[in-house]
């Protein structure tokens, strides 16, 4: 129980790095760790719109959740229920809504660990 | 020409060689007869110099980095489903273990970033640590930690958002058009 | 008065100015690789009980030339003119640096070129009767340079084969008019050279074709040619970097067989820097530790040293510009 669908996560969420390396290594001028991330989060949310990306969830659990692309589909699935419900606005308010406490959270952690650690170098 | 040179009543003996172009004519195969090369241009051209150094660059270790990237990024998204497994084990319903898991691996990324192990991990890991949330997690702090040191507005506050801004941007501009769309789809 | 240039950019020192002395700082990594044994001050962290890197390595430029000073028995009011650079924007480490110290200052932009740089205009001072001792001086902090110009330290990237490791160090040299030692006899400054290389991570391709310019220059003005040299050195264009200089040297009709580059000698293989080592602090260090006492104690006889400088900035880079290099000659001849 505790372990099940972690092979499928593994796999998926290898597979899903695996992309981007090749994005890195491959590119000239390479893409950079930012490049990639704003890519992921872009491609989730249109693979999310496209309904592509819940088949993917379904096979890999983690393994698509935990990857940027799991956010932007996050930020789809929001926008559309959310249009569902309250019409127009949702589009606008659905995204942040869903992703909230995943935002939050970074912001926090983010801010207390920059004030208790430095920098090593 | 010496033009410079020629004042009266001087003799003017060159003591040195005349000038001589250096690598602007010497390099790179002689330009097509009537082409016109400017002083100063090099006769290499951008792409006839990268054919020759590209003869001499190390080329990325493709494969190996292809490894590490999924064999890291597999192993932080097994860790997510196990938690996501053990919180519904315990009878979190599916959409708020999904949801904590988040968080708790935002947490885990920021905190490794801390304690500056994140960036040992993200040498050899590449796209494996950058993909999964925890490596979203570690571009935020990495910033807000290196500019710490100028001040807590301007140094961790803006910093924060330098890589998560364009994140947030796109994702969040991406989610509204299809939100749209989708009211208009209906 | 004779002219002291010889072809188009070469010069010859009439009165070739002598160092006296010279001194470098230097990290802990640079204090665990080859040359370790020969650096005056090796920290034991890259921070050294100051509040930030830049203040580090302010402190680090100023105790290099402190010490290149005493070494030679003076003091600070002996010398006329203090002359450094680095690759902090607004020369920020010097700046500090030379505010604690009062001698007059000039402050120099070369990228990497810098220590070069600084001892071609120090020469230029003594050879022409401004200045009795100036010091030149160079820097660079591996933490300041990665902050500013690619990625915080602590994120998780992954540095490209390609990549140079950027040197934590400070080096200095002290010039005079009159004494024995190692003299500059010639120098060669360079021109900007930008032939399209646009990627940060790939300096020593940016910076090979502004060295190897430098390079035919020079033998073309004087007449010389490599084998008039014990040893051609270049600042920090790292493995990939001499290689391709070598090259574009050859193809200019000369074969450079007594060439290497300080970022391929301040670091070994298993300290993991990839194509070498780079920043001011490179060939200063490099040059002020190791060639200049091999050229005092006679080993080397005559040496042709080029700095190479990617005269980058993030923000071109950004708009997508490629990378204008620099490479500044200075020959370094043996005491008699």
């Amino acid at each position: 129980m505790l372990f099940a669908m972690v092979i499928p996560a593994f796999l998926v969420g290898g597979a899903l790095c695996v992309l981007a390396q090749l994005l890195m290594d491959l590119t000239r001028p390479s893409f950079s760790p930012a490049h990639v991330l704003v890519t992921y989060v872009t491609g989730g949310a249109i693979l999310g719109g496209l309904g592509l990306y819940a088949p993917l969830i379904k096979i890999g659990g983690a393994g698509a959740s935990i990857p940027l692309t799991g956010f932007g589909y996050s930020l789809a699935k929001g926008a559309i229920e959310a249009v569902d419900k309250k019409g127009l606005i949702g589009a606008f308010s659905g995204g942040l809504e869903a992703t909230a406490a995943g935002i939050a959270a970074a912001v926090v952690f983010g801010y207390l660990m920059a004030v208790f650690f430095d920098p090593k170098g | 020409m010496m033009k410079d040179q020629k004042k009266q009543g001087q003799e003017q003996q060159p003591e040195y060689p005349l000038p001589i172009q250096g690598i602007v004519d010497l390099i790179g195969p002689e330009k097509p007869k009537g082409q016109k090369v400017s002083p100063g241009q090099p006769k290499l051209t951008p792409q006839e110099y990268k054919q020759i150094s590209d003869k001499y660059l190390t080329k990325p270790t493709v494969l190996k980095n292809c490894l590490w990237a999924f064999g890291v990024g597999g192993i932080i998204c097994a860790i997510g489903q196990i938690i996501q497994n053990t919180l519904i084990y315990y009878g979190v319903n599916a959409a708020t273990a999904s949801g904590t898991t988040t968080i708790i691996m935002v947490f885990l990324g920021a905190f490794l970033t801390g304690l500056g192990i994140y960036d040992d991990i993200g040498k050899r890991a590449g796209a494996g640590s950058i993909v999964p949330i925890t490596g979203f997690s570690n571009s935020m702090v990495a910033p807000a930690m290196e500019f710490k040191r100028e001040g807590f507005v301007f140094g961790i506050g803006a910093k924060l958002f330098v890589i998560a801004g364009p994140v947030l941007v796109y994702g969040i501009c991406a989610s509204v058009l299809i939100g749209v769309i989708r009211y208009f789809l209906k | 008065m004779q002219s002291k240039i010889r072809g188009k950019q070469t010069i010859a020192f009439e009165s070739p100015p002598v160092v006296l002395s010279s001194a470098t700082v230097v990290g802990p990594m640079e204090g665990a690789g080859p040359l370790a044994s020969k650096f005056h001050t090796v920290l034991t962290d890259t921070l050294d009980g100051e509040k930030s890197w830049e203040r580090t390595e302010s402190k680090m430029l100023k105790d290099a030339i402190k010490s290149t000073i005493t070494q030679a028995n003076l003091m600070e009011a002996d010398i006329n003119f203090l002359l450094a650079g680095d690759l902090l924007n607004q020369i920020t480490a010097s700046n500090y640096a030379a505010r604690d110290l009062p001698i007059s200052f000039l402050g120099l932009y070369g990228a990497c070129s810098n220590m070069a740089l600084s001892l071609f205009l120090g020469s230029v001072l003594i050879d022409g009767g401004f200045a009795e001792r100036v010091v030149a001086a160079a820097s660079s902090h591996h933490d300041t340079a990665e902050r500013q110009y690619r990625f915080p330290t602590e994120q998780g990237v992954q540095r490209p084969l390609t990549a140079q490791w950027t040197v934590t160090g400070a080096g200095a040299t002290l010039l005079s008019r009159q004494g024995t030692g190692v003299k500059i006899t010639y120098a060669t400054p360079g021109k900007v050279i930008d032939l399209g290389v646009s990627d940060p991570n790939n300096m020593g391709a940016a910076m090979a074709p502004a060295v190897a310019d430098t390079i035919i220059r020079h033998f073309q003005d004087l007449g010389s040619t490599p084998a008039d040299y014990d040893l051609i050195i270049s600042g920090d264009l790292g493995q990939i970097g001499l290689n391709i200089t070598k090259d574009l040297v050859s193809q200019g009709g000369y074969q450079l067989n007594n060439y290497t580059d300080c970022g391929i000698l301040v670091y070994d293989d298993t300290q993991d820097v990839h194509s070498g080592g780079s920043g001011c602090g490179c060939s200063a260090v490099v040059i002020n530790a190791h060639i200049l006492r091999e050229l005092q104690a006679k080993r080397l006889k005559k040496v042709l040293f080029i700095g190479s400088g990617a005269l980058l900035s993030p923000t071109l880079t950004q708009q997508g510009e490629s990378i204008p290099s620099i490479g500044h000659a200075v020959v370094l001849e043996a005491p008699l």
